[in-house]
């Protein structure tokens, strides 16, 4: 049988096909059309894995620009798909904390893998992707070079919780000759208390792991895991965990 | 027919703003009401009142007015309307539940503020809504801090009485309640210039039972399964009831709980059977706040009860009729209100219980707790009843939201995902 | 007699819901029966046979109610 796994973030759609056991991965910036983004993902997947699309069986979706997905025969919450991905990839984790283009989420799961409870910050920047989008344009840097850029021995404490205020903040802090690298180190903690506090009032149960696009960067992951007081998990296709998680789903039908 | 700018006009009310409103009142109703399939017949009445809804009831009450009749506007449920009633009066539930009134209310109003609050406010300065703009007095009454500061406000506009509500709920508290009702008492006698009797009041508390007996056949109509009414609907005939004429608002409510009692003998329903059962908890859903039982009831699933102001928290308990003098009819009625568990009060545990029965009696797969954005009382009180409802292994999640479209998809993604779980 | 109206047409299982009007057919608030193009006759006869009095009858494109919040 052939699925595929379309989720349809802020800023990137991600899309795993999945044939007889092997995985596609394709990635492309979502752009202002969600429902040109998915298509593209779809053909692009079709062109890796050499499938024509009528040999798909089932196409599901997630993710905030799932609501535009003709194509998708279901569309389930990026809160199921990640549980559901992450069973796969890290079975024995029991939380979740997502970082994703502009929310951040935790979900608590159970001994089957199940969702038992979730708590998303999807109303404010701080803490998601886009904050680090806004502030690394601020210091000309690419948000895929950040996490390289910090150094934990030089953190300024970015004390704004706004990210419209925080960027205010970094300029000042760069006009005064600070060290760009401990700005960033700043950063990461400024994002890293943020979930871990959204994660602390869900209640936290290791093993943790760290989904989701802003996964990628080491420096979060250390600030992370700094302010929770554990170590976190991360998969080396931590971005794909939601797209993952729905061709799963879509594999079993559920 | 009828015709209502006149009306308007004579009110005082800013026509071309008003206009706005009812220009998407047909749209926002159809949009929520009128998809559904298979609604009870008895939602007839309910859906002629809101499509006349700032014409037939605000002519009813001008009328009263010509009579010599007097108008009281109410905020609470813990006014006791028996007190007008019985003096001849008509009491009527103001409530502001649209995002049209909020920017009114935000003119005078600190921005974070619960939307009810600034949507009351600003549909009487705004003179958007005729409800606002007929009483001779309006109520208010101590529960939470931003209303008792807005009724400050809103008393440069209006005659006001302001009720005292206790905090605790000790026997002193009662009979400082009971002390409040025998001043609105001589407040109304003096604003009607009717005296309240032992024989009036004792009727009004039978009316205003009557109606709480109707309310309460509707809602257990709605322990069926299949439910043979969607959970908007219902809310709309709570809402409805607030402010209608007491004796027509039980008719109306007994017709419908005639007709869903057939229904449930038919095992006919307006949900598929295995669709999750919800209960909404927490703050009140004033018309035409239906935003999240839409959000809930169009992603399949069924709400089945409200434990709110308005739902549960508005007909439970009865006044004692057994009281034969006014002191006895003014301590059964401060006993019935005292019961209503507000989150103004401190301990509210007494709300833990109704929401552990409630999802007993109505058989409940899941409790959405919502409250209005900025309301303190019941976000702080939502750590202790997640806890209580986690202990005993009921699914329970809570939101807070506003008036607006705004959060509207983020709503719906938390709102999936707990129905998610609940399938598993 | 909106509500009478509905009677006699539920009485003859001719499908009709209660709705505020829309803005389309008229700007004054009030309330309006929604029916099938195809039941027209038929509630035509309804309506004179039972001495109903209606504002006028409008007809007006079908379309998809979309959620609007108020």
């Amino acid at each position: 049988m052939v699925v595929i796994g379309v989720d349809i973030g802020s800023v990137a759609t991600k899309g795993i096909l999945i044939s007889d056991g092997i995985q596609h991965k394709t990635i492309f910036p979502t752009g202002w059309s969600p429902r040109d983004t998915s298509e593209a993902v779809i053909a692009q997947l079709l062109h890796l894995s050499g499938m024509e699309r009528q040999r798909v069986t089932r196409i599901f979706g997630t993710g905030y620009g799932r609501v535009a997905f003709d194509q998708a025969d279901k569309t389930i919450t990026e809160i199921k798909c990640h549980a559901r991905g992450i069973a796969e990839l890290l079975p024995e984790v029991r939380t979740i904390i997502d970082i994703g283009g502009q929310d951040s989420k935790v979900i608590r799961l159970g001994e089957r893998g199940q969702v038992v409870d979730f708590a998303m910050n999807d109303k404010c920047a701080a803490g998601t992707g886009r904050f680090l989008q806004v502030m690394a344009t601020t210091l000309g840097l690419d948000v895929s070079d950040l996490g390289s850029a910090e150094d934990p021995a030089q953190r300024l404490a970015i004390s704004s919780m706004c990210t419209v205020f925080a960027e205010s903040e970094i300029i000042g802090l760069m006009a005064k000759g600070n060290p760009k690298s401990g700005i960033v180190a700043g950063l990461h903690q400024s994002v890293g208390k943020r979930v871990a506090a959204m994660a602390k009032r869900l209640g936290i149960q290791e093993p943790i792991a760290f989904t989701g696009g802003v996964a990628i960067n080491q420096g979060v992951k250390r600030a992370l895991e700094e302010e929770l007081g554990s170590s976190v998990m991360v998969s080396e296709v931590c971005q794909y965990t939601g797209a993952l998680g729905a061709a799963l789903l879509a594999l079993e039908n559920v | 027919m009828a015709d209502y700018q006149q009306m308007w006009t004579d009110l005082g009310m800013d026509l071309e703003k008003h206009d706005v409103l009812c220009e998407v009142l047909p749209e926002a109703f159809g949009g929520v009401y009128l998809t559904q399939q298979d609604r009870p017949k008895g939602m007839d009445f309910y859906d002629f009142v809101v499509s006349e809804i700032h014409g037939v009831r605000p002519a009813e009450m001008i009328q009263h007015q010509k009579e010599g009749g007097k108008v009281f506007g109410t905020f609470c449920v813990y006014v006791p309307d028996e007190v007008v009633f019985a003096a001849g009066g008509i009491a009527a539930g103001l409530c502001g539940g649209s995002q049209f009134w909020v920017a009114g209310g935000e003119k005078v109003l600190p921005a974070n503020t619960c939307p009810l609050i600034k949507a009351s406010v600003g549909a009487r300065l705004d003179k958007t809504c005729p409800f606002f703009l007929i009483p001779d007095m309006y109520v208010g009454e101590t529960t939470c801090d931003g209303k008792k500061k807005a009724w400050e406000i809103l008393a440069g506009e209006v005659p006001f009485h302001i009720i005292d509500i206790p905090q605790k709920k000790r026997d002193r508290d009662i009979a400082a309640f009971a002390a409040e009702i025998q001043d609105f008492i001589g407040v109304v006698e003096k604003v009607t210039g009717n005296q309240i009797t032992a024989e009036s009041l004792g009727e009004a508390i039978k009316l205003i039972n009557n109606k709480r007996r109707a309310l309460q056949r509707v809602y257990n109509a709605r322990k069926a399964s299949p439910v043979p009414i969607s959970g908007k609907d219902a809310l709309l005939v709570t809402q409805i009831n607030f402010y209608d004429d007491p004796a027509r608002a039980a008719q109306m409510a007994n017709n419908l709980a005639d007709e869903l009692e057939d229904r449930i003998s038919r095992q006919a329903g307006v949900f598929p059977d295995n669709a999750l059962r919800i209960m909404i908890s927490g703050t009140p859903m004033a018309i035409p706040n239906w935003k999240m039982h839409h959000i809930i009831e169009s992603l399949g699933a069924a709400v089945v009860v409200e434990e709110s102001c308005t739902g549960t928290r508005y007909f439970e308990n009865l006044v004692d009729e057994s009281a034969t003098t006014l002191d006895g009819q003014i301590q059964a009625l401060a006993e019935r209100y005292m019961k209503t568990n507000c989150a103004c009060f401190t301990p509210n545990t007494a709300r833990i219980d109704d929401i552990v029965r409630l999802a007993d009696e109505y058989k409940v797969d899941g409790i959405i707790d919502t409250n209005l954005q900025f309301c303190n009382l019941y976000s702080t009180e939502s750590y202790l009843i997640k806890q209580a409802l986690t202990e005993r292994n009921l699914p329970i999640m809570h939101i807070e939201t506003d008036y607006s479209e705004q959060d509207f998809e983020q709503l719906r993604t938390r709102v999936e995902a707990f129905l998610e779980m609940l399938r598993k | 007699m909106g509500l009478l109206l509905k009677k006699k047409l539920d009485e003859q299982d001719i499908k009709a819901r209660v709705s505020p009007t829309p803005r389309e057919a008229s700007k004054s608030c009030g309330i309006s029966l929604i029916v099938d193009e195809a039941d027209l006759t038929l509630i035509k006869q309804t309506i004179t046979e039972n001495n109903i009095e209606i504002m006028k009858i409008v007809s007006l494109a079908r379309k998809e109610w979309k959620y609007r919040s108020t």
